[in-house]
């Protein structure tokens, strides 16, 4: 089981001096560490990227999120 | 002397047993009933510990004198400091006898939420793809789902989803979202991304 406390401890080990507000040219098993302005942090997984448009493009994505459920 | 007696039962805020030195959720809450027999009359219960220090008499209780049997039911809040604790009880009887107790217990940190399947679809020019992401209410939304509502929804929005020529695979806060006109929300989160396993941000 990940715990909060796990994921605040990974998560204040990286270097956010370089994050911005839009990440590209993503690949499946990226893994994205992000931060809201309601200062709500956790990880982002790439579990599957298909298409390019509408009808047919879709990113599906796993979330841990440092917050309790 | 006569008899006195302590004994402790606790439960979890879902109402799962707590046993003694069990493990209970940072920023929880558990309870304690403490039953106290006293064959003299229960006078007091002596509360001190990892809680605050407190009394509780049998006028506290509304019980007459002599009663014998007493039970307090203690609500203990956790903390978001992990690590072990414990309570003391010592309850007292009409003539000064004593029997203690102690409730030990270790605060853990909460599961992380953790969700799965979160399908984001790329935009269409109907406004009708679910594009946009909200964390906080784990729920997909099209573009025509946010400016149709009078609830504020935008304000929730944390990312959308897009397939550029360039950028190819991406997601952006609502700020930097440029493939639909977003000027009617009332909200445009500025959220932060960060890879952590590769070089393309």
């Amino acid at each position: 089981m990940v715990t909060v406390s796990d994921l605040e401890t990974a998560l204040a080990g990286v270097d956010v001096t370089d994050a911005n507000g839009t990440v590209t040219n993503l690949s499946v098993n990226d893994i994205l560490m992000f931060k809201t302005v309601d200062n709500v942090q956790g990880l982002i997984h790439v579990s599957a990227i298909t298409g390019t448009d509408g009808s047919d493009g879709m990113i599906e994505l796993e979330m841990k999120l440092a917050a309790s459920e | 002397m006569p008899n006195i007696d302590i004994s402790l039962s606790a439960t979890t805020s879902d109402g799962t047993t707590l046993v003694d030195g069990g493990n209970v959720t940072a920023a929880d809450s558990f309870s304690i009933v403490i039953s106290i027999t006293a064959e003299a009359g229960f006078n007091t219960l002596n509360i001190s510990g990892d809680v605050a220090s407190s009394a509780i008499n049998r006028n506290d209780l509304e019980l007459a004198s002599g009663t014998t049997d007493a039970e307090v039911t203690l609500t203990v809040s956790t903390s978001n400091s992990l690590g072990d604790g414990s309570i003391d009880f010592e309850a007292v009887d009409e003539e000064g006898n004593t029997a203690t107790a102690s409730f030990s217990f270790v605060v853990v940190s909460p599961a992380a939420k953790i969700q799965t399947a979160v399908m984001l679809y790329a935009p269409l020019g109907d406004s009708s793809s679910q594009t946009f992401y909200s964390i906080a209410n784990n729920q997909t939304y099209s573009l025509g789902d946010v400016i149709s509502t009078s609830d504020p929804v935008s304000a929730s929005i944390d990312f959308g989803y897009y397939y550029g020529s360039s950028d190819n695979a991406a997601l952006a806060s609502p700020a930097e979202y440029t493939i639909y006109d977003l000027s009617a929300w009332e909200i445009t989160k500025c959220n932060d991304f960060s890879c952590h396993n590769h070089h393309k941000c």
